[in-house]
């Protein structure tokens, strides 16, 4: 396997650490006049999404991770496994809770997707910063409420349940910051 | 790295935050304000070392030895000697010259030779140092002090950054009680597990497992150091401290001494100012044999690190065996005073052309 020294180590380098696969969010070189380099190293485990803080003595080596992100289009769900299709070679991959994890609810079909891969298989999913999904079941809209400012839940049709105005109604699609799970406004359509 | 970009206009809000598109491929990195700034800072230490009547002195970047200390790296040139360098010649005896990492051994023979106090300013070079605060060429002002103890040479060192920084108050603390302030741990009494472990708690030290026999793993002193770098300094953000008495394994070219302790200090100092490293100086190492086991000692570290050795310079010896007056020296990175001066986090604010752009 590859193996990346720390003098090649720069942002977005994707490498082996404990066991996890993980990506480099911040390196910085630390040099004293007389003493030894090294590095302060800030990685995001791409299995958790965690970032770690570490240390390394300056030459040292690590083990590359192989990992890739490829656009893929999401398929469906059989409640198990989430399926995801390559737009160009039309090879599919089946991708379980853990891969998913919270992403699951801004899933709809059809959509595009980031899927990063690790040794070959799924490791985990992004979609979009924003995605335009259909409410599916709300209490009814308050009709001409557009100032009140209070909020109620609305499933979508993906399952999320997120807060939005009191005005809107069953079958509106509206637009999600999936970052933070916010309503953002109504769909502007295409 | 925080790119930065270039910005050639007088406007000091405008500087460093916007790119001047046209001139981005080309243009200084610094704005010229800040330049302005960098000019008077030469200026003024110049101003201050000619009322001290202190000897400007010019030594050579390019020479044909250089020093082997552990941790540094100089870089290699083609011999100047030869207009024609053969093929196949390139690595033999004399045929590699290197740009000095400092004027230090210069400076010494001239010592050495009665010169008297002296201070040279100008470039210095370090093979592989590039960071925020590192460019491979920088500035650097190296001045001895002959007959001075170096705490005289600290209350200098203060006189000087005064003059440039108008009012700052430098607290003096040793390297045990900074050490101890920050970690509970006594540097000179701690063993080298208990600091290993405190490395991978606080700093995850890489790998994670204790190894604490493993030859693999780093000598006391160079735990200390990498607490001391990358645990203690970050948090000194806010101070401005001289910290004089490391341990004895760190005094590079300072004399030895005993504390009032009891433990072995280096008569060493350095200087930081929110938490960056501004000047490390000395009180000189006099004894020409001890000068003489001490680059060995760095030659076989060297060669343990997998770095070649250095061929000692024959006539810095022979200066050395001739004998360097009892003086104090200290080395000064000039633009990173420029950039405490500025406030700036990183050393392209303050050079026209770092090695990105050179």
């Amino acid at each position: 396997m590859a193996n990346y020294s720390t003098n090649e180590f720069k942002n977005g380098l994707k490498v082996m650490l404990e066991g996890d696969p993980c990506s480099i969010v911040v390196n910085e070189l630390v040099k004293p006049g007389k003493g030894q380099a090294f590095n302060r190293v800030k990685l995001r485990n791409l299995r958790t999404g965690r970032v770690w803080e570490r240390t390394f003595k300056s030459g040292e080596r690590i083990e590359a991770a192989d990992v890739h992100e490829q656009d893929m289009q999401y398929l469906y769900t059989d409640g198990e496994h989430w399926h995801f299709m390559d737009p160009e070679s039309y090879e599919q991959y089946a991708a379980d809770k853990t891969v998913v994890d919270d992403t699951a609810q801004w899933l709809k079909d059809q959509d595009t997707c980031v899927v990063t891969f690790w040794n070959g298989a799924p490791l985990s999913v992004a979609v979009a910063n924003f995605v335009d999904l259909e409410i599916a079941q709300t209490d009814p809209g308050l009709k001409g409420d557009t100032a009140s400012g209070g909020s109620k839940p609305a499933t979508l049709s993906t399952g999320a349940v997120v807060k939005v105005p009191l005005f809107l109604c069953e079958g509106e699609v509206i637009r999600i910051d999936t970052r933070t799970g916010e309503y953002q406004g109504r769909s502007k359509g295409e | 790295m925080i790119p930065v970009l270039a910005s050639i206009k007088v406007d000091p809000k405008a500087s460093s935050l916007k790119s001047n598109v046209s001139t981005s491929k080309w243009g200084a990195s610094a704005s010229i304000d800040n330049l302005k700034k960098y000019a008077q800072t030469l200026q003024d230490i110049r101003a201050y070392f000619q009322k001290q009547d202190v000897l400007e002195v010019s030594v050579p970047c390019i020479a044909s030895s250089t020093s082997p200390a552990t941790h540094l790296d100089s870089i290699t040139v083609e011999s100047p000697l030869f207009a024609y360098p053969k093929q196949g010649l390139e690595d033999g005896p004399g045929l590699s010259f290197f740009l000095q990492t400092s004027p230090e051994f210069f400076m010494k023979r001239l010592l050495c030779g009665g010169s008297g106090p002296i201070y040279r300013m100008g470039p210095s070079f370090r093979r592989g140092e590039l960071s925020n605060r590192h460019n491979p060429e920088f500035t650097m002002l190296e001045w001895y002090r002959p007959d001075w103890h170096y705490h005289r040479l600290m209350d200098d060192v203060e006189q000087l950054v005064i003059s440039i920084f108008g009012d700052l108050n430098i607290e003096r603390l040793s390297y045990q009680e900074l050490f101890l302030s920050y970690t509970k741990l006594d540097p000179h009494s701690a063993d080298t597990c208990s600091l290993a472990q405190f490395a991978r708690e606080k700093l995850g030290y890489h790998p994670p497992e204790p190894k604490c026999t493993s030859p693999h793993e780093q000598s006391k002193d160079e735990w200390l150091e990498l607490i001391f770098s990358g645990y203690i300094l970050p948090k000194t953000s806010q101070r401005s401290l001289f910290v004089f008495e490391f341990p004895a394994g760190q005094a590079e070219l300072s004399e030895t001494a005993v504390d009032k302790f009891g433990n072995n200090v280096a008569s060493r100092f350095e200087l930081y100012v929110n938490g960056i490293e501004l000047a490390n100086g000395y009180q000189e190492l006099t004894d020409a044999d001890e000068l003489h086991r001490r680059f060995n000692l760095w030659n076989k570290q060297r060669q343990q690190l997998g770095k070649k050795a250095i061929e000692l310079d024959s006539r810095l010896m022979a200066a050395q065996q001739h004998g360097l007056p009892r003086c104090s020296g200290v080395a000064l990175g000039v633009d990173r005073l420029v950039m405490c001066l500025l406030g700036s986090a990183h050393i392209s604010d303050v050079l026209a052309f770092p090695i990105d752009r050179a």
